[in-house]
């Protein structure tokens, strides 16, 4: 096999910046090959598969040294189109890079762009859809797709190009156990029948490294040879959970809950939840876990008092939230949703912090700079929270909750896009909180959160809720809590 | 949470036609509603977009469409009962206003109201049925007519709206949870509260358009000349509907040539003629006939990949 892609000496610095994004990097892609990039967040690793995939300096301009060949011949001379037909890249977030309303018009998006014939795209539409078993979903609207869809109809929609090196950046970090082995099954297929060379940038390094040919570690912008073992040490949870405090178990009374709620949105036949039963004591953490879709959010949301339940009790404190004032319910329960971004809006970070304040009338300003230095946002303090990483901006969402200091806190998917470091600074932070008495309600996939940081365990599955004292997947021995 | 309806295709005939004569259809009822000033020509109207949206199974989508402009509708019957003057028949001749006035709310300025907010209902109500029955794909050929620039940003709104809404409904969440109350308190207050939500909801979008325009470049979007997988097809039954139309337009040019399809509100209202009437039920036989017909014949138009044969695409890209 010859080199598909080569990288000589690639450095590569974006507008604005002083130093380099990614020093020195060589390397080379293979035909047919199944590569892993791991690093930690900021490593650079999305950057590096944007430079493979021409985007950079193209769509970015900056700075871009080094030598990159595809196929024999310089990237830099292949023109735009003749690159979109043989690199294909799929970023993080489906819900950006769905174009079109519906599922077949966004499988023909990329080969339409690129002008295929009518036969071709007739050929590989049924090829495609035939072998990764779409062709039901096709007239559906792409709004109404799960998440796991909508990323499987982006990638059916790079794959029908048929490029030859297929990119993709943490395509893992909003699935649930079973949508992860079901996207690398369609990855090996690509693999398989179609010779696709594939590069997946990702975290979560567990079930990708059975399967990668080879991996790649980025550390601050450099390539740097690792053994599987070293990578392994510095990315598994073994390494960050060292670092966990005392594990703490509840040490009050229960705080909030729901008792026998039964929940169905309007536009569904489905109940998403039915006689659910859960009580949250001070100082707990409880890890809600489940597949994409179970209705872990919809719990959530029902404790936020967004959404009533059908039947069945949701209290807070005592009182049922959806009647709160907003004010009174900032100060008995936070929530972090998933996207950070949905609470960031004000010049810096400590503004950010501060707008809170505001809003519930507090005037201790202590507290801001407290949970500046908890969260280690002091030396970010006067920059803006959009211009943060995904990380720094969920600490900041997250510190614009905890200053109201809710004695309840809820956590969506928090470890998303985080990579182990992180999480694990994440747990400590949730692990502090616990053990000062607040009561911490995590909606989340991650397995390795749930069993290093959890106190309890429960399993939503097919609208019931489940507890048992490990992640695992529900089976015999499991309980309900009806 | 407020839903956005979606385009979804049923079996029914007027799905089948060819969506040229759709959008000459709704644009000649929007051209109507505008031309006819008669309560009965606009009654007309509305009542064959209703016929049309109960044959195609739409009126979930009217309905969608009937919560936004019932506000309207009511904001402009009360604008005219209360400003106008124009009118000479007092609703309310013994009762006296401030100063010892008698109330100027007049019958006629009700009765314009009323017609005024008829003719917004059947603006709005064709509106719902085109985009009940066009597909976002085919509207988006249509407006390929104009230039493929327009038609993406067409149909980027289309996608883009919907996900907006849901990030509204989200932020306004996240926010409550933040102390930021934007449903209660004097107006000032609201509108004080809501400026957050707007500014994270303007700044996530501005991501999320720079997120999916990489995106479209990756996926080769702007690289040149695009090619179209589906392709529309011209059928009988699209003749004998085009024919229709034809008469419909003819017809509507002669009543509006006659004044039938005018009507004076003002100083009082006028009686009915009955005669000027006559075209009324021919009109809405016309609107309604492309209803008429089976559901359940192949689209001819589009779906080339239900009946084609199968190729085999071979290797990869060279």
């Amino acid at each position: 096999m010859g080199a598909l892609m080569s990288l000589q000496k690639v450095s590569y610095t974006y507008p604005g910046n002083q130093h380099p994004d990614l020093e020195d990097i060589s390397l080379e892609v293979q035909e047919g090959q199944f590569v892993l990039v791991a690093g930690l967040s900021g490593s650079g690793k999305s950057t590096l598969l944007r430079i493979m995939a021409g985007l950079i300096p193209r769509f970015y301009g900056g700075d871009l040294q080094g030598e990159i060949e595809l196929l024999g011949k310089r990237l830099a001379e292949w023109s735009h189109r003749e690159l979109s037909s043989r690199v294909g890249l799929l970023f993080q977030d489906p819900e950006s890079q769905l174009v079109t309303t519906r599922v077949d018009q966004e499988l023909l998006f990329g080969m339409e762009n690129i002008g295929y014939d009518r036969p071709l795209m007739h050929a590989r539409l049924q090829e495609v859809t035939g072998a990764l078993t779409m062709q039901p979903w096709l007239k559906q609207p792409t709004l109404h797709l799960s998440g796991g869809w909508k990323q499987k109809t982006l990638l059916a929609s790079i794959i029908m190009v048929r490029p030859r090196l297929l990119l993709l950046d943490e395509p893992l970090s909003q699935l649930d156990a079973a949508s992860v082995d079901q996207l690398l099954d369609y990855l090996e297929q690509c693999r398989r029948l179609w010779g696709i060379s594939i590069v997946v940038a990702e975290h979560r390094l567990d079930k990708l490294s059975q399967r990668a040919d080879t991996i790649w570690y980025l550390h601050q912008g450099s390539m740097q040879t690792r053994s599987w073992a070293e990578i392994s040490s510095l990315t598994y949870p073994g390494a960050w959970q060292a670092a966990t405090p005392s594990v703490g178990g509840s040490n009050g009374g229960r705080v909030a809950g729901l008792a026998k709620v039964e929940f169905q949105y309007p536009h569904s036949n489905q109940p998403v939840l039915k006689e659910c039963s859960l009580d949250l004591q001070a100082g707990e953490i409880t890890c809600l876990m489940g597949a994409n879709g179970a209705g872990k959010t919809t719990l959530l949301k029902l404790l936020i008092g967004t959404i009533k339940p059908l039947q069945g009790q949701v209290d807070v404190l005592g009182e049922d939230p959806s009647r709160l004032s907003a004010a009174s319910l900032a100060r008995k329960i936070g929530y972090l949703s998933q996207e950070p971004g949905d609470y960031l809006y004000s010049p810096t970070v400590r503004e950010e912090i501060q707008f809170t304040c505001r809003s519930l009338k507090l005037h201790d300003h202590s507290r801001t700079n407290e949970l500046l230095e908890q969260l280690h946002l002091q030396p970010l303090a006067q920059r803006n929270p959009r211009d943060l990483s995904w990380g720094e901006r969920q600490r900041v969402a997250l510190a614009s909750i905890l200053v109201a200091q809710p004695p309840v806190l809820l956590l969506d998917e928090p470890t998303r896009g985080l990579d182990n470091k992180l999480k694990a600074e994440l747990g400590y932070i949730l692990r502090q909180l616990a053990n000062q008495g607040t009561s911490i309600l995590v909606a989340t996939h991650d397995e390795n959160l749930a069993n290093s940081w959890a106190d309890r365990i429960m399993y939503l599955h097919d609208g019931i809720l489940l507890e048992k004292e490990s992640s695992q997947y529900p089976g015999e021995e499991w309980i309900g809590h009806g | 949470m407020q839903q956005i309806p979606v385009f979804i295709e049923k079996d029914r005939p007027l799905f089948k036609l060819h969506y040229g004569l759709l959008a000459a259809l709704h644009l000649g009822l929007l051209l109507l509603a505008l031309m006819f000033n008669h309560p009965i020509y606009l009654l007309a109207l509305l009542v064959a977009i209703v016929v049309i949206m109960i044959s195609s199974d739409t009126l979930s989508n009217w309905r969608a469409y009937l919560r936004m402009a019932i506000p309207l509708v009511i904001f402009i019957v009360l604008l005219n009962v209360l400003f106008s003057r124009a009118g000479s028949t007092l609703m309310f001749p013994n009762m006296m206003g401030a100063g010892g006035h008698t109330l100027p709310l007049t019958w006629e300025a009700l009765a314009y109201g009323g017609g005024m907010a008829l003719r917004l209902l059947v603006i709005i109500s064709a509106c719902a049925s085109f985009f009940a029955l066009v597909s976002p794909a085919k509207t988006l050929r249509l407006l390929g007519l104009f230039g493929q620039r327009w038609a993406f940003t067409f149909n980027l709104s289309l996608r883009l709206i919907p996900l907006m809404l849901e990030e509204y409904h989200r932020i306004a969440e996240v926010q409550r949870c933040r102390g930021v109350e934007w449903t209660s308190g004097g107006l000032l207050e609201r509108i004080k509260s809501f400026l957050p939500i707007c500014s994270v909801l303007l700044l996530t979008s501005l991501e999320r358009s720079v997120e999916m325009a990489e995106s479209m470049y990756g996926r080769g979007f702007g690289s040149g000349k695009r090619s179209n997988y589906y392709r529309e097809t011209w059928q009988n039954k699209d003749t004998l509907v085009l024919l229709n139309l034809l008469a419909l337009g003819i017809l509507s040019g002669a009543v509006m040539v006659l004044g039938w399809g005018e009507y004076s509100y003002y100083p009082q209202l006028t009686a009915i003629d009955w005669m000027e009437m006559g075209p009324v039920p021919i009109i809405w036989l016309l609107l309604v006939i492309p209803c008429l017909g089976k559901g359940g014949e192949s689209d001819g138009s589009t779906d080339e990949f239900a009946k084609g044969e199968l190729y085999l695409s071979g290797k990869p890209t060279p």
